[in-house]
């Protein structure tokens, strides 16, 4: 690559003007560096003299002129990353391609013997210092080198004897001679991570009512009382068995069935139903079948948990931390303590099915923001081997009460990293207990496998990995889909299962197209993310926080909350300390520490 | 393998028979009897015998005289053994150990740099009559028999049918197949190879590094590496049981973690991965100023690739390295590996608390680690 990347900042009254070299940065690098930045300036780009570009940095209101400043200081670094993505776009872009059709495709093209001594195969990348970049390839693998290598690389001057150079050839990031060699080794492991395409949709959640006995302050499912009873959002035994008999219609050999509410305990004689109509329609189907009862256990007794034991139904449930922060939202509608109800319950299930009944999820409010010590410590308490630090989600009462209960995403940062490290040291010190969600992404980042969580996949699991079926039997492609529907927005009701056919509903119009458009692959500001394979699109959120299902990258919580958590474990991972991955490994592995050590 | 050494009477040509300690032979397959007594029994076809004079009518049977009684006495019955006209009696199959092997041909298609065994340049008469007639004497209740070279699937056919006859005769045997792994890359060949359906079947596939610069320069044929990993994938399509092979030498030690992650990320599907410590005999000897290393040089990297494995769930094991060259935390994973006849101990071993755990040395290396040193109660063998 010649390199003039000559650049020139100004001010003016309203901002900073940067001009670049048009003999050195193409217009597609200027434009995908300068999307970056549109969260908290208005950019404005013209040509200015013959030669040059301008490109205008002008604050948001809510922004202000020193972060501005800021930004085209990191715009410039981005200019260069853009430009030479373009470069090395179309030095591997075709490869990218010849890579995904030998994974998927049954008739496959050969590929042009290019005898380049060096091939460079598709990557992305990212600086991690002023002289580190990280590499990440298109199945995963990740390698940090010197930046000086790097530039050798795009050169193709990079030694042969150089350790970068054979560690960037172990991990399929350059190719010698076999380029075709390497060119199948990717797309194995392409179909390996992509896996999940292949046996679509395996969890289904049946919203078996909208009422709950609860009234928490952030409900994502805005349920309703069940007092005076009311019983018209109560899944009817006709819509339950159309749902059922739908679902066994998909093609995946695994099905999850998840009874969802409300409180689906309110319709104890539809889930029984449901329970028993698809144990028999399995006995031809023969998938393997698994019934996952999300319940806030308050309604449980124990004729119910000895049916759940025998019919291997798992019970998924809350709890928000010690006492005073469970009540605190989660407030039964009788005016009871959840919590007393809760461990009561806790320990007549456990009484019956062992240890590991129930496993609980937590809501973090802004008053749980900087006790999650002590939610932790709550957890290890009564016995839970893992937590999953989660950010308030917009629906439901929640997105109406988001002044009171939510905080800036930053603010969860921040008191996720302390937690993690809370977490960490407990595990050192040899307490096995996890943090899902960075399991989750360290299972993304660490092994060659496919990861069954709807959110970090591409595309999108919405649909095509899970569904709902709302008590009306509307079918939804995620739980959040059908939480907008209950404030008023059909915008991702895909059908019904009394009026629809499978093929209607998911082979229709709305879930290919928002499948399509929820690929991390071609998403703008994805697409050059060094993070692409560990991430994935969440298509609704996306919807709720622009109106549209592609989303805006530089102002979306999603991808601040990934951006900085991924940062945050390749720390780690990058220090490499023995002892600290070994924990990783019992979390990605559900071992022991003892095992995983020798 | 163990060899005796006597006096040859009648044997104008190899012989292989099985050992049989009782005078009477029951067997109906030929039977060799091993006695101190300088007689032929009834209904043997042969004697080992330490009697320094043959019996008085030879008959025409095969006969070795004047073994030494300590060496004969070794003997057991069902063992076989392959005499030579040079007086020379190899037990080329031990009743009742695991570490029998059948060689299919002395061919291979590799030209590895440690290769203890290197290929025979002048092509041998085949293997295939022999190789039958030591699986029909073999004992039915045989629970390990390994194929190994040269490259075994050189011969094909004879590997079809050896693979055959323990299919019928051994149906429940774990049989393994000890390979550089070149050939698999052809589809058809692998096919018809799984094809017989052997219930315990192992494929040992050698992969000495992580890129093909450093696997090829190791086989000495380029090209190989490539169609290694093409043939691993065949294996997997075809859901076979493999273990990788690493032999640990000056040209890849350094690569040791990396190939631990390369396995992991390409080949997660293995069911067993070995690093292997070097045995220098043949060309392995040759070449010891190029690939020499002593195990105190990787054994840090070697830790770290072993844990990488386990970590990740990778059955991982190392053999042919004493433990006193390991790090105390892999002990765990070194495995007695050394076949009994080419093992020994050395002075240094005498007062050794993991004597009865560990692999010993190679009789047969021509050089030793100048840092085997015995392991005293835990916690006080590592004093520096
Ligand atoms: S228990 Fe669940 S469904 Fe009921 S109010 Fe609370 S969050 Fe909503
Ligand atoms: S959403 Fe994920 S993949 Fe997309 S830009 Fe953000 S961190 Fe990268
Ligand atoms: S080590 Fe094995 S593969 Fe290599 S030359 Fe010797 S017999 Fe052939
Ligand atoms: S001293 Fe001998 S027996 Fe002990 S570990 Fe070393 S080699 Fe093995």
């Amino acid at each position: 690559m010649s390199v003039n990347q000559e650049a020139y900042i100004t001010t003016d009254d309203e901002g900073y003007l940067v001009r670049l070299n048009k003999g050195f940065y193409e217009q597609a690098a200027v434009f995908s560096a300068a999307y970056k930045f549109m969260g908290g300036n208005i950019i404005k780009i013209f040509p200015v003299e013959d030669t040059m570009v301008g490109i205008h940095f002008k604050p948001k209101e809510c922004g202000s002129i020193e972060k501005t400043k800021q930004d085209v200081n990191s715009f410039l670094n981005e200019a260069i990353d853009q430009q030479v993505r373009l470069y090395l776009e179309r030095e591997f872009g075709h490869m990218r391609d010849v890579i995904v059709e030998h994974a998927f495709s049954q008739v496959k093209k050969k590929v042009d013997p290019l005898k380049q001594s060096l091939n460079i195969l598709p990557f992305s990348f990212k600086r991690l210092s002023d002289s580190q970049m990280l590499l990440v390839n298109c199945v995963g693998e990740y390698v940090a080198i010197p930046k000086q290598d790097f530039g050798n690389l795009l050169n193709k001057s990079l030694d042969k004897s150089a350790p970068t150079y054979t560690l960037l050839k172990s991990k399929n990031f350059i190719a010698g001679q076999d380029l075709e060699l390497a060119i199948e080794m990717l797309s194995t492991k392409m179909r390996t991570r992509k896996a999940f395409l292949k046996d679509f949709t395996s969890l289904h959640m049946v919203v078996l009512t909208g009422h709950c006995n609860c009234r928490c302050d952030y409900c994502h499912a805005s349920s309703s009382d069940i007092t005076n009873k009311h019983t018209y959002q109560n899944m009817s035994p006709q819509i339950a068995d159309a749902a059922v008999n739908m679902i066994f219609e998909s093609p995946s050999p695994e099905i999850k069935i998840e009874f969802q509410g409300g409180e689906p305990l309110i319709n104890w004689d539809v889930l029984v139903q449901i329970v028993h109509h698809a144990k028999e329609l399995n006995l031809k189907a023969k998938k393997q079948l698994e019934f996952v009862l999300c319940t806030n256990m308050a309604l449980l007794d124990e004729k119910k948990i000895i049916f759940l034991k025998k019919e291997g139904v798992l019970i998924s449930t809350s709890l928000d931390g010690p006492k005073s922060l469970h009540d605190l939202h989660r407030k039964m509608r009788d005016g009871s303590s959840g919590y007393d109800k809760f461990t009561e319950n806790l320990a007549l299930a456990r009484h019956f099915m062992g240890r590991g009944a129930a496993s609980p999820l937590l809501t973090i409010t802004r008053d749980h923001l900087d006790k999650l010590p002590e939610v932790i410590d709550e957890y290890i308490r009564l016995g839970f081997k893992g937590i999953f630090l989660r950010a308030l989600n917009p629906y439901g009462f929640a997105r109406e009460e988001m002044a009171s209960l939510g905080y800036p995403m930053e603010d969860f940062i921040e008191a996720y990293k302390k937690a993690f490290r809370y977490i960490l040291e407990r595990n050192l010190q040899g307490e096995y207990f996890s943090e899902n969600y960075a399991t989750l992404l360290l299972s993304r980042i660490l092994t060659p496998f496919a990861t069954g969580f709807m959110d970090l996949q591409s595309p999108a699991g919405a649909g095509i990995s899970g569904a709902i079926y709302d008590y009306d039997g509307g079918v939804y492609p995620t739980d959040e889909g059908r939480m907008l529907a209950r404030t008023g927005d059909k915008e991702f009701l895909l059908g019904n299962v009394l009026e629809n056919s499978f093929e209607e509903v998911f082979g229709g119009h709305k879930l290919r197209s928002l499948t399509s458009k929820s690929c991390v692959e071609i998403l703008p500001g994805c697409s050059s993310c060094a993070y692409q394979t560990y991430c994935g699109a969440d298509p609704v959120r996306y919807y709720v926080e622009t109106g549209d299902v592609v989303g805006f990258r530089p102002e979306s919580e999603f991808c601040m909350k990934n951006m900085a958590i991924i940062d945050f474990l390749f720390g780690y991972l990058l220090e490499n300390d023995e002892r600290v991955m070994d924990v990783f490994w019992s979390w990605i592995t559900r071992k022991p520490l003892e095992a995983i050590r020798s | 393998m163990k060899t005796l050494w006597g006096t040859p009477h009648d044997i104008s040509s190899p012989v292989v028979a099985k050992v049989s300690r009782s005078y009477l032979s029951l067997w109906s397959n030929p039977t060799i009897l091993a006695s101190e007594e300088p007689h032929f029994g009834f209904g043997h076809t042969g004697l080992l015998t330490s009697s320094e004079v043959p019996p008085s009518k030879t008959e025409g049977k095969p006969c070795l005289t004047g073994i030494p009684y300590e060496e004969l006495s070794e003997l057991r019955d069902g063992d076989i053994v392959k005499l030579y006209p040079d007086g020379r009696a190899l037990r080329i199959w031990e009743e009742g150990s695991h570490q029998n092997v059948v060689f299919v041909t002395e061919k291979c298609d590799c030209r590895c740099i440690m290769c203890p065994q290197p290929p025979n340049p002048d092509p041998q008469p085949s293997l295939w009559q022999e190789n039958k007639q030591i699986l029909s004497l073999v004992n039915p209740k045989t629970t390990t028999i390994c194929f190994t070279g040269g490259e075994p699937t050189l011969e094909l056919d004879q590997l079809k049918d050896l693979l055959s006859i323990c299919k019928r005769r051994f149906p429940d045997a774990a049989l393994s197949i000890l390979t550089n792994g070149r050939r698999f890359a052809d589809f058809e060949m692998t096919r018809q190879l799984v094809g017989i359906q052997n219930k315990h079947l192992l494929f040992c596939v050698s992969l000495d590094g992580d890129t093909e610069d450093v696997h090829d320069q190791i086989v000495g044929v380029g090209g190989s590496f490539g169609q290694v990993i093409r043939g691993l994938y065949n294996l997997t399509r075809f859901k076979q049981l493999v273990e990788l092979r690493f032999v640990i030498m000056r040209q890849n030690f350094k690569r040791l973690p990396y190939y631990a992650e390369f396995v992991y990320r390409n080949l997660p599907f293995v069911s067993h991965v070995a690093f292997m410590g070097l045995e220098y005999t043949g060309d392995a000897a040759k070449n010891l100023h190029t690939i020499r290393i002593d195990p105190t040089e990787y054994a840090g990297l070697l830790r770290e690739a072993v844990l990488h494995l386990h970590r990740r769930q990778i059955n991982v094991s190392i053999y042919n390295v004493p433990k006193c060259l390991l790090p105390r935390d892999v002990w765990c994973f070194a495995q007695d590996s050394i076949s009994s006849w080419k093992k020994s101990y050395v002075d240094a071993c005498l007062p050794c608390q993991e004597k009865e755990h560990c692999c010993g040395v190679f009789t047969t290396s021509i050089v030793l680690s100048e840092n085997i040193k015995p392991i005293g109660p835990i916690g006080r063998e590592r004093s520096e």
